[in-house]
Order: C-alpha cells, then structure tokens, then sequence
C-alpha cells in the first residue's frame, strides 16, 4: 500500500480516520450531553467557572468531562440540563487555565458533528481595542479578523469569518437585558501569544482601533469559521477583560476573572440567548 | 514585557521545550537528571517547567499543552533569558504510510500553515531548524536503529484534530505529493521565533498517529513504539544539550 500513489486508498483511510476522531460511544455520558438540545453553550476557557454556571440551572440531567485529553474529575467540565426550563447543554474547551486559541476550539467544535447541536453561543474574554469599552463590558463579535493559529488550515484567506444573524442577534438581546453595557462589532481573532501586547503589533493595533474593532477575541474566528463548515450556526459573546487603554491585573491562580467581575453576567446572557432562540424555534428543541 | 526577571534569570543556555498532551517529560526526561526541581503546577497538562542537572549540565525543561498561540507566548518569555539553544520534543501525526507510528521525525523546514508567526518574521521566511542541532540529533537517534526520518513538515493544523479533520482532506493530499512527513504544530513556530530571538533550535518528533493507521491504540504495537520513540527523542534531547555544555565548558 502507499497512499502517496493511490488515492482510492488514501480516500478510504482518511475517511477511517476521521471517523474515529469524532466517534462518540452512544452509550455515554459525552453522548447524552451532545444529544441533548440543539442548543449549545460553548465556554472558550478552563473550567474555573463550572460550579457557578451549573448553580444557573433549573436542573442537571448530565455532567461530565469528556474532551479528547481529560479525565473524570479533572476539570474541562461538561453539563446539560433545564435552564429557565430549556433544555441546554454547556462545554468547555480550556483544558487548563493556559489554555487558549484556536486548537482549543477546534477540538471542541469537531466532538459535536455527530450529536444533535446546531445553535452555539461561544463566551470568553477579550482584550479591548476601544477606549468606550472597559473592563466587565460585553462584546457581540458580528466578525472576526483571522489572524489566527488556524487560519490557512481551513480556508483561503479572503473568505470571511462571520458569525451568525440570527445567534448575533439573540445574544445582543440578551446581553443588552443584563444592564451591562454590550457593544456589537467587528472583533480581532489575533493569535500572537502576548495577543494585542505584542509590540511587534502596535501599528496592527492602531490601524484596527482607526477602524473601529472593537478588541481581540482570539477563538472567534475559528468558531466561526469552522462552525460553518462543519453546519453549526455560531455566535460568540465576550467579556472584556483587559484592555488597551487600563493597567493589565494578572490572575491569580487562573487567569480569568472571577464569576463577579462579569462571568455571571456573561454566561447567563449566554444562556438566556440560547433560551431565546428555542423558544423562537420549539419545533428544533 | 513578558519574563526578564526572578526565574526566568535562573535558566540555563540549554532548554527542553515540550509540546505534548501526555506525561513523557514526567516519564522520560526527569528521572534521568538530578537535582530535579519543578515549577509551575508541573506535571499539570499544559504548562510547567523544571530543571535539573544531566552529565553536569544543568537542563531546563518548559512543558506546554499544544498549539501555536501558545509556543509563541513562551519564547516570548525566554526572550532576554540565558536560554541560547532550544531542544523542542512533541508527538505528530504522519501523513505518509512510510513514517509508522513510532517512528521519530526530525523537521528541518517547516511549511508555515499557521499565521502567529507573520507578525514576527515576512511570510517568505522559510521556518527552518538548527543544521547543527538536526546533526546532532541525527547522530544520536540512528545509532539506536529505530526508523528516524529527516525532512519537512507542514505546521499550524489545529491541535486535537489536526490532519484527520474530514475538511482537510484535499489539503493533507496535496501535502502527501510534495513530499511532508506530517503535520508537527508547533515547529515552525518555534524555528522562526527562535530565529527572531537569537536561539538555535531543533525539533524531535515522535509519531503518534498518522493517515494510514489512525491513532497509536488501534495498531497493535503503536503504544509501545510511541512510548520508545519518546524514551529515544527525550535522551538524544539531553544527550546533545549535554555535549553542547561540555563543548562550551572546554573551549
């Protein structure tokens, strides 16, 4: 055999091996979650935050950890459950708490293809690239610049990474009904490390601040993108967490902010917007 | 910006940069130093770092999860540091049914399929490694008999899906004709920002899954020849930091 000169074998073992990447045992508590609801909440961050947003529900029916890499009882938590008496699941992609980027969301994305979800609401932290929007405000990503790790994998890069109508808009919604200001724009899915620290980035960020982005949101793009490839409609909302213009505050131990300086009011707009679009579309749930 | 003080000053020139979800750098590289202190939540997936002494060379070693964003963040914080060559070990999936599970990968070009770089370095720089480093490596890995391929590599498929993601069929067939090994993330991240940052840097690859066998559970010996391919890329690793020292010392 040799898969460089034939392409029938090479067309039978790659669809094998992209089987077994997103075979999910239907006998299990990963298959249950991701079979739940057609509504999604996709943390893009570690786990710090689990036991609050699982406080949010009416009930659970299911929790778990089951991304690719983790263990039972290591964190990358996993739930579904009644929420305002929705039935709503909830992943995270963050591993640990350094964990960030596209690779991240990849993974994520790619455990849903055979469940039932089709409407995702991605929440994380952002860093802001405007001076209105200060810390603990929240951010509609309507696009996402890809400047990302996973940019040329996926697609040629004039095709734009956009999330969906429909989502964007529940989320506004929703965000806007926390009494927190929430601003809707364009967002920067940059993957530098240091992210929009980078030096090397000034005048990337000058120019992107002249034209009004709104910050950096680093998994945006990759949600977007690949959700759309794969059939999801994805939205994405952001707590700013940082920003430009204000001293950065490290934290310690994890670098997230905690449930009371705007998590609590990230995730329940997230949820409340996923509880906005199935009751906009009973026949789905 | 990043690093510049307290521990980052205490690094040695010769540092292991691991990019791995599993726990070899615990398992492979650690109980063969001495004088073994850990930081930083080590062995914690996704981030760590220790150091210790092999063959009176003090090694240090910076363990992270997987991913471009990432390996970026941490040169970045070597810049400034004593750390002057870098000895990177990872797992990688192999495109051609020529490179088996198991089998060890040494990068010397790596296609940039990622964009962290960009920012950094003209994309028409090529992400290339450390000939010296790659001899050296070479030199210590064939002696051993194991099946060790030389050549380049394609980097920046996401982590955790990688080549076996139903999109990149086509992509991952063009690559098979030109000749890549595979898809190792975080080479040419490293290759190029080493090369901004005044390292000499190296990559080891050990295979652990690739097209035409899937993942390293579904051969019957993958396990084992991944698990020997680690123990053989975490020895040359030290192996040649410690030469380096050596050479270093005696000049």
């Amino acid at each position: 055999m040799s898969l460089k000169t034939d392409r029938l074998e090479y067309e039978r073992a790659y669809a094998e091996r992209s089987n077994q990447l997103i075979y999910v045992d239907p006998q299990s508590a990963e298959a249950r979650i991701i079979n739940w609801s057609p509504n999604m909440l996709l943390i893009a961050a570690s786990a710090e935050h689990g036991e609050n947003i699982a406080r949010l529900f009416d009930s659970l029916v299911e929790r778990d950890s089951f991304l690719q890499w983790t263990r039972p009882g290591e964190p990358a938590e996993n739930l579904a459950g009644y929420y305002k008496r929705t039935p709503l699941s909830v992943m995270h992609t963050g591993i640990t708490p350094a964990a960030f980027g596209a690779s991240y969301v990849d993974m994520g994305l790619n455990r849903l293809r055979l469940g039932r979800v089709q409407n995702i609401v991605v929440v994380g932290e952002l860093s802001a690239l405007q001076e209105n929007v200060k810390l603990g405000d929240l951010v509609v990503a309507t696009s996402a610049i890809r400047e990302d790790d996973s940019h040329l994998s996926y697609a040629h890069p004039d095709l734009p990474a956009v999330s969906d109508a429909r989502i964007s808009r529940a989320i506004t919604t929703a965000a806007r009904a926390t009494g927190h200001p929430t601003h809707v724009g364009v967002c920067w899915s940059c993957g530098a490390g240091a992210g929009i620290y980078d030096p090397s980035l000034t005048h990337r960020a000058w120019e992107l601040h002249q034209l009004g982005v709104l910050g950096n949101a680093v998994e945006a793009a990759t949600a977007y993108l690949l959700g759309s490839m794969v059939g999801f409609r994805v939205g994405s909302l952001w707590l700013a967490a940082d920003s430009v213009f204000e001293p950065i505050t490290w934290q310690h131990p994890s670098p997230r902010l905690d449930w009371e300086q705007g998590w609590s009011w990230l995730v329940q707009a997230g949820l409340d917007a996923l509880a906005l679009l199935a009751a906009a579309s009973p026949s789905e749930s | 910006m990043l690093g510049g003080k307290g521990l980052a000053q205490e690094l040695s020139p010769y540092l292991i940069f691991v990019h791995s979800s599993e726990y070899n750098p615990e398992k492979h590289l650690l109980p063969q130093m001495q004088d073994v202190r850990t930081f930083g939540g080590f062995p914690v997936q996704g981030g760590g770092s220790a150091r210790g002494m092999y063959r009176g060379a003090e090694i240090w070693v910076v363990h992270q999860f997987m991913g471009c964003t990432a390996t970026q963040l941490w040169l970045e914080c070597l810049k400034g540091t004593p750390v002057r060559y870098i000895i990177g070990l990872a797992e990688m999936t192999a495109y051609d049914d020529a490179v088996r599970i198991g089998d060890i990968v040494l990068p010397t070009v790596a296609a940039r399929g990622d964009l962290v770089t960009d920012i950094h370095i003209a994309p028409d720089v090529p992400a290339t490694g450390d000939a010296d480093l790659l001899d050296r490596l070479e030199d210590k890995l064939r002696p051993s008999g194991w099946d060790v391929h030389r050549g380049a590599i394609y980097s920046g498929m996401p982590g955790g899906t990688g080549a076996h993601n139903p999109i990149l069929r086509e992509k991952v067939w063009r690559h098979l004709q030109t000749g890549l090994l595979g898809n190792a993330i975080e080479t040419s991240v490293t290759y190029l920002e080493s090369m901004r940052l005044g390292f000499r840097a190296a990559e080891a690859w050990a295979v652990s899954d690739d097209i035409a066998y899937g993942y390293m559970e579904h051969t019957s010996d993958g396990k084992e020849r991944w698990t020997h391919a680690w123990e053989l890329i975490a020895q040359a690793g030290l192996d040649v930091l410690a030469d380096i020292a050596d050479e270093e010392r005696n000049s």
